[in-house]
């Protein structure tokens, strides 16, 4: 579902500046987070329109991406891109060849939105783990003015010796244990923020992994297209 | 596209799924290799139902049942590239991503809001008010007996509500999330709108007591059966297991993007409830999802069923307000 029409979140480049890629103005100090730059070197003799010609079937191909050609500059935006669309990570991007220190070269800036939600995701579970010490905090003081209330409820609820069918101790599997003194009857888990803070520090991994993977594949993915591999 | 006839319905008409289980292509490779995917399946059941069968009382507790859930869902995430189902369906770092924060939620907030108003509460309290205990009917039966119970009580709720979203419009809108994934991995199972995993999460297994070893037996058919329901790996998987047990073809159907298809293969564990029921299609299929197989966003899954739920009611209340507001008189016409 290629197609040239301009999406409305994208603007082009204008102007004389048209062959430079977007440095991100102000947002350049943060914008990394997000953000994909580079250059990729042209294979010796091929002019800039033969260049955007091998990098645009990347476009032309994918499902629900649109993109635009002009003066040497390729913009392109996704909305909900296949899972294995090569650049489903970089839903927005521009592609512009350019003169870089050894020749030309095809510079590029793409942004992601699933990087940038993946940097976020540790604190969003650390929030989480507060959240959960909170309701565990809130639930142990109810729990517990509500034994003052009822003692001997509480004292009903306690937990009966319960033994094996003779089938299993015939089998030979273990007998279950006898309740130990205030264990009550209650199967609840105590709450724990540990759950949440292993997942922040899963995100923060993938981040790391993300951060230079996404990147890395992009360049290989243009390297190949650009020596018509 | 013609499609198969499979009891009264036509199952591939909008979208290709093969029908049957001589038309699923089997694991190719070497011996060893087709040995392993053709046993490793069974081997692993029985041998963590002889492990939760014998193992001490200081090893045989929940803690221990999370480890080795975590362990082998990364063996299976491992086996996912050795072997995979299909290569359209290969791991993406934006989907383990994607896939690990819907797990992630599962782990730490719903678990909150669960000990809230999950059934265990909703049982708990019914307890209370009434003044009963749990129903020790079970606990005087054999370990594997309380095992399955546990699991087919469970599982057979779950069948009922996971039909009941494919058929009734509210409660699909909350399921619909699930069914935009686009690819099966061993952590799609989580993907979903957090309403939709509350609500399957219900189960009526509260009411009643069981031996604690019962429930690390009955946890061993969801690690060993139901982990397998979103996985990319191509097992050949015996004829026996296929008959009792939910297997990812099943589920693949059930992903199909032919519609007919989606509506077949309700269960988690046990498929011969959808035998019951006439519900079990058997074969697979790779193109899977909504609209073409557009992947939903997580911003989309977590606001579809309220955005799309209001879209709906305006749209009600606007069909009645265009035929006269609440007045079920026809409008008369002007000539």
């Amino acid at each position: 579902m290629a197609s040239s029409a301009w999406p409305e979140s994208a603007t082009p480049i204008s102007g004389g500046e048209q062959r430079t890629v977007r440095d991100g103005g102000n947002l350049r100090l943060i914008d990394w987070i997000w953000t994909a730059r580079g250059e990729v070197p042209l294979p010796d003799g091929l002019s800039a329109d033969e260049a955007l010609d091998r990098i645009e079937p990347i476009f032309a191909e994918a499902p629900r991406t649109s993109y635009v050609r002009e003066a040497g500059t390729l913009h392109y935006a996704k909305k909900d891109p296949a899972a294995q669309d090569t650049l489903s990570a970089f839903e927005k991007g521009t592609l512009a060849v350019d003169v870089g220190a050894a020749g030309p070269v095809v510079r590029y800036r793409l942004t992601s939105r699933i990087l940038l939600f993946c940097f976020l995701l540790p604190l969003l579970f650390i929030g989480f783990g507060q959240i959960t010490l909170a309701a565990g905090e809130y639930q142990k003081a109810k729990a517990e003015a509500k034994a003052k209330a009822e003692p001997e409820k509480a004292k009903k609820d306690e937990k009966k010796v319960l033994e094996l069918h003779p089938i299993d101790k015939m089998l030979g599997a273990p007998a279950p244990e006898k309740p130990k003194d205030g264990e009550g009857g209650s199967r609840k888990r105590k709450p724990s923020a540990t759950a949440a803070y292993v997942f922040a520090g899963f995100f923060v991994i993938l981040y790391l992994v993300g951060r230079f993977l996404e990147p890395w594949l992009v360049r290989r993915l243009l390297r190949r297209k650009l020596s018509g591999a | 596209m013609a499609g198969v006839q499979v009891g009264n319905r036509i199952i591939g008409a909008d979208s290709p799924v093969t029908i049957g289980w001589e038309n699923v292509p089997k694991v190719e490779g070497g011996p060893f290799k087709r040995a392993f995917f053709t046993w490793f399946q069974p081997t692993v059941l029985f041998a963590l139902i002889l492990f939760w069968y014998y193992a001490p009382n200081d090893i045989a507790k929940a803690s221990t049942a999370l480890y080795i859930g975590i362990g082998f869902k990364v063996f299976l995430l491992a086996l996912e590239w050795v072997n995979p189902r299909f290569r359209s369906w290969q791991l993406t770092w934006k989907e383990l991503v994607t896939d690990l924060f819907y797990v992630g939620l599962g782990y730490t907030i719903l678990r909150v809001v669960d000990s809230f108003i999950g059934s265990d509460a909703i049982i708990t309290a019914i307890q209370g008010s009434f003044d009963f205990g749990k129903l020790n009917w079970f606990t005087g039966l054999p370990l594997l007996v309380q095992a399955f119970l546990i699991s087919f009580i469970f599982d057979f709720g779950q069948y009922w509500m996971h039909r009941g979203m494919h058929n009734w419009y509210p409660l699909w809108l909350t399921h619909a999330p699930h069914h935009y994934i686009t690819q099966l991995n061993i952590n799609k199972g989580a993907v979903g709108n957090p309403v939709e995993l509350f609500l399957i999460g219900l189960g009526i297994g509260g009411f009643f007591d069981f031996l604690p070893r019962a429930f690390l037996l009955a946890g061993t058919f969801g690690m060993a059966v139901s982990t397998y329901q979103h996985i990319n790996v191509r097992f050949n998987t015996p004829a026996w297991w296929r008959f009792i047990f939910n297997t990812t073809e099943h589920h693949s159907v059930h992903h199909s993007q032919d519609y007919e298809a989606s509506r077949s293969n309700y269960s988690g564990t046990w498929i011969f409830i959808d035998r019951i029921f006439g519900t079990c299609v058997d074969g697979e299929a790779e193109l899977l999802g909504m609209e073409g197989g557009r992947r939903m966003s997580i911003r989309e899954a977590m606001h579809f069923p309220f955005s799309e739920g209001w879209k709906s009611i305006r749209a009600r209340l606007g069909r009645r307000t265009t035929t006269g507001g609440f007045d079920d008189h026809a409008a008369i016409p002007a000539e």
